[in-house]
């Protein structure tokens, strides 16, 4: 797995239709991503141990696992992570049967903060309890591509709100209404009379209610689960979440040496490589030596 | 190839015994013998402070130290300066939200424990001129201090 933030597949600058470059001789080295990688946070493990590979969890965990396809239009489509047919799609978020939420981060904490605020725009418009949620690094995966940012999964020029905003609120919205249409169906009821609160889901008619952990024990996701846009989505004077000074979910390990970054990573069998340069400026190496 | 030694001595407690080239910095031994990455590796030069570990209750930068010259040494890492990470320093660090990228602050956490076992009541100018050992590129600095004097204020551990 890279612990770069750049899709390798892609590189700076170029579209993914674009292979004519992909083969030179040398990369392109973009120099702000070369300084995140080494300041960048690989991984994090928050509240709970890891000790399950979240592929794995995928497979045999119980709970709603959901990812979304992101179409040029950013309409988001929900599918089930653990579609039928085998057909591996990455989970944007997992609402575990204890009501446990964990929403990955699609980026690269690096300070910015993001690690906080990208989850916390997901979980404001799934109508999240924000204590209950736990927040997971995304694998290198083009769904998880910022738009606004050479679509790569990387950082910088702040365009990591400017280029989720809208992704991660429909991802997290599509999330809610998976939920609420789960829960009208179980009860029986339509889903335009149910409504949330932080967690759960209720149908103040009959004043039953029910917590997004109990759905996800059975949740589906429909095959014509209505397309949200980005108007059916809270208004600013309903936010519950942003806009208010949260506490960042990776600070606790920055103070205790847990915190682990790409330069911590240390792997069986790994090599590593120092740059050797030339001895005059604008020098260059007339040949290589080969072992 | 080049001569190992073994070296014993006691890290966060324990006593440990490494086997590296007698060169090798001790900052090297704790990341990659010991795999306490908590200390972070910045310059290698002693001019950032990313380093710095409690030796002999002394604040050092390891990069600079040679583990031959640390037979029964006592050393306090990060990950040792408090078993259920509750210094008054750290959590004077989350309450003031002090990190950023956070690539620093093991070394700088370090540093300002430091001073407070020496002089539990510094002023605002001691904590400053104690701090200028280590940097912080995405200058975090004034947060730095406030939460030093946020421990200080609350009582160190």
């Amino acid at each position: 797995m890279s612990y770069l933030t750049r899709d390798p597949r892609s590189g700076i600058g170029s579209k993914a239709s674009d292979t004519s470059r992909r083969n030179d001789a040398l990369p392109h080295i973009d120099p702000i991503t070369e300084a995140a990688a080494m300041t960048t946070l690989a991984h994090i493990d928050i509240g709970q141990d890891a000790g399950m590979n979240r592929r794995d969890f995928l497979k045999t965990g119980t709970g709603l696992a959901i990812g979304f396809i992101v179409t040029p239009n950013l309409l988001m489509h929900a599918v089930d992570a653990r579609a039928a047919g085998g057909a591996q799609i990455n989970a944007w978020v997992n609402i575990a049967t204890d009501g446990t939420i964990s929403i990955m981060l699609p980026s690269s904490e690096m300070g910015q903060g993001i690690m906080t605020s990208l989850p916390l725009l997901f979980a404001e418009e799934l109508d999240a309890d924000w204590s209950k949620v736990k927040v997971e690094q995304a694998d290198v995966d083009s769904v998880f591509n910022n738009p606004v940012h050479f679509n790569v999964q990387g950082i910088g020029g702040s365009r990591s709100i400017r280029g989720y905003w809208p992704i991660m609120r429909l991802a997290g919205g599509q999330t809610r209404y998976v939920l609420m249409v789960n829960a009208a169906q179980r009860w029986g009821v339509p889903v335009e009379q149910c409504s949330t609160a932080p967690s759960k889901v209720m149908h103040r008619a009959s004043g039953r209610e029910m917590s997004y952990g109990e759905i996800a024990a059975f949740a589906k996701v429909p095959a014509d689960l209505k397309q949200l846009t980005e108007k059916d989505l809270k208004q600013r004077s309903e936010w519950r979440l942003i806009g208010r000074d949260t506490p960042r979910v990776e600070v606790p390990s920055k103070v205790n040496g847990t915190a682990v970054y790409g330069i911590d990573v240390q792997l069986p069998g790994m090599l590593y490589a120092s740059i050797l340069r030339a001895p005059r400026t604008g020098r260059s190496a007339l040949m290589m030596r080969k072992r | 190839m080049s001569q190992m030694t073994t070296t014993s001595l006691t890290i966060n407690g324990k006593r440990q015994t490494v086997t590296a080239h007698p060169d090798t910095p001790l900052l090297w031994v704790l990341r990659e013998n010991l795999k306490l990455t908590g200390t972070k590796y910045g310059c290698g030069v002693g001019q950032c402070g990313a380093c710095t570990v409690h030796i002999d209750g002394q604040p050092t930068f390891s990069c600079l130290r040679p583990i031959s010259t640390l037979e029964n040494a006592r050393v306090t890492t990060i990950e040792g300066l408090a078993p259920a990470s509750d210094h008054a320093l750290q959590k004077a660090w989350i309450a003031e939200q002090v990190p950023q990228c956070g690539y620093c602050q093991s070394g700088q956490i370090m540093r300002a424990a430091a001073l407070l076992k020496n002089n539990p009541r510094p002023t605002r100018d001691q904590i400053v001129a104690h701090m200028k050992t280590n940097i912080c590129r995405c200058a975090a600095y004034r947060r730095i201090v406030a939460a030093i004097e946020r421990a200080v204020k609350e009582g160190v551990a």
